[in-house]
């Protein structure tokens, strides 16, 4: 059961399709962990449904609806499912296992790989912490959300969990830590990059891909 | 200022009652009621696409593969107890829609196209019974006219936070806690 959730403004933009591809990845993610916020998206869901049903209608164009059609009446080819793990959720399990995660070291404690990034610069990646380990103290310089996977990681908010979804804003300062059980694997949704605030971690104040 | 929500049509429950059948009828391969539906949601779905920025072909490819996986696989799972045609068809669009954004960028993120999951995670979970459109209609209608203002730019226009600050003038904190408020009050009024 998850102690942090996205908040009521990222459900909104979530069910009302206006959220991005890379929160719509992580919160997709979290609402497989959380049946509490599959509700509420679900509730929020029928004022979704509600807007398409009132809308006007758009002409879609004979051939989409001959495509439609055409595909309906061709037999299905079974797809190979996507290999759920114990780790990922159903929306990341099927993009990650078709699409090995390509991680890459960034100094001995922690592994990135990067997911999406949009044109906005919002980044989505996994970053695995080896336990244990802690990131120095830095801030932000964007939002940042993070979903808990595998593990767990401890800054001054307490110790968050598998299902966790955290978001940290620009000003936070923070030094987490991944918890001594296990290493700590996590989704993480940056819109700008991290802000090492001590000595000579600053010349790293820039994430890989931005 | 968008108009209050409106009083439901007369027959918009019987409309969306018979939706509902054709899709579980679809669900049992009947392709005739597979054919109205589509030729009834289609050009809706479009129209809620379209104004997320989704460019026609865009709306159209996501269209086709919201219904492909509606007939394929996921109108034999519909429960009109747990959800309505429109609710169910959202969280399979909403996936659609990112499926093809991640497409679109695929060269960008130097990553192979793969799809995701066909049906949303929220339909696969035990999310409890539908939520109808007169319970809808009574929980807009009890939010303050600023905060339906903002519930409406969002999900019937489909416009960000920044955008709707940028054209109503109103400042973008003041919209962000609007739309907190108008959750709470929407949480509590449709269960």
């Amino acid at each position: 059961m998850a102690s942090f959730h996205p908040d009521a403004d990222l459900l909104l933009r979530y069910s009302a399709g206006t959220c991005g591809a890379a929160l719509q990845l992580a919160i997709s993610s979290h609402l497989a962990l959380c049946n509490e916020c599959a509700y509420a998206v679900q509730r929020l869901d029928a004022i979704s449904g509600m807007a398409i049903s009132e809308a006007q209608p758009t002409l879609v164009s004979k051939k989409c609806l001959q495509q439609i059609f055409d595909r309906c009446k061709t037999p299905v080819t079974a797809q190979p499912a996507a290999q759920v793990t114990d780790t990922y959720p159903a929306p990341l399990s099927g993009l990650i296992s078709q699409n090995p995660l390509k991680w890459e070291s960034r100094g001995k404690d922690i592994q990135q790989a990067i997911l999406l990034k949009e044109q906005s610069g919002t980044v989505a990646y996994m970053m695995k912490i080896r336990k244990g380990a802690e990131i120095p103290e830095h801030n932000h310089r964007g939002d940042e959300f993070v979903l808990i996977l595998e593990g767990s990681m401890i800054d001054q908010r307490g110790a968050t969990l598998r299902g966790d979804f955290v978001t940290t804003d620009a000003a936070f300062t923070h030094k987490p830590r991944a918890g001594d059980d296990a290493d700590c694997v996590c989704l993480v949704v940056a819109t700008g990059g991290v802000k090492f605030t001590k000595g000579l971690l600053r010349v790293l104040n820039v994430l890989p891909w931005q | 200022m968008p108009l209050r929500p409106k009083s439901a049509p007369k027959d918009a429950s019987f409309e969306t009652e018979t939706l509902n059948d054709f899709l579980r009828a679809a669900g049992q391969g009947d392709e005739t009621a597979f054919s109205e539906l589509v030729h009834h949601v289609a050009p809706r779905l479009k129209t809620w696409l379209m104004r997320r920025n989704y460019s026609d072909s865009d709306a159209e490819d996501i269209i086709q593969e919201t219904f492909v996986a509606l007939w394929q696989q996921a109108a034999a799972r519909f429960d009109p107890l747990r959800s309505n045609i429109y609710t169910f068809i959202v969280g399979i669009a909403r996936h659609k829609a990112a499926d093809r954004w991640r497409m679109r960028n695929a060269a960008v993120n130097n990553a192979a196209f793969v799809p995701l999951d066909d049906v949303a995670d929220t339909l696969q979970s035990d999310a409890g019974e539908n939520v109808d459109a007169l319970a809808v209609r009574q929980a807009l209608k009890l939010l303050p006219a600023e905060q339906y203002q903002c519930v409406y730019a969002m999900f019937y226009q489909g416009l960000t936070h920044e955008q709707l600050a940028a054209n109503s003038g109103i400042p973008l904190g003041t919209v962000k806690s609007r739309l907190r408020l108008a959750y709470s009050s929407l949480r509590k009024n449709l269960g």
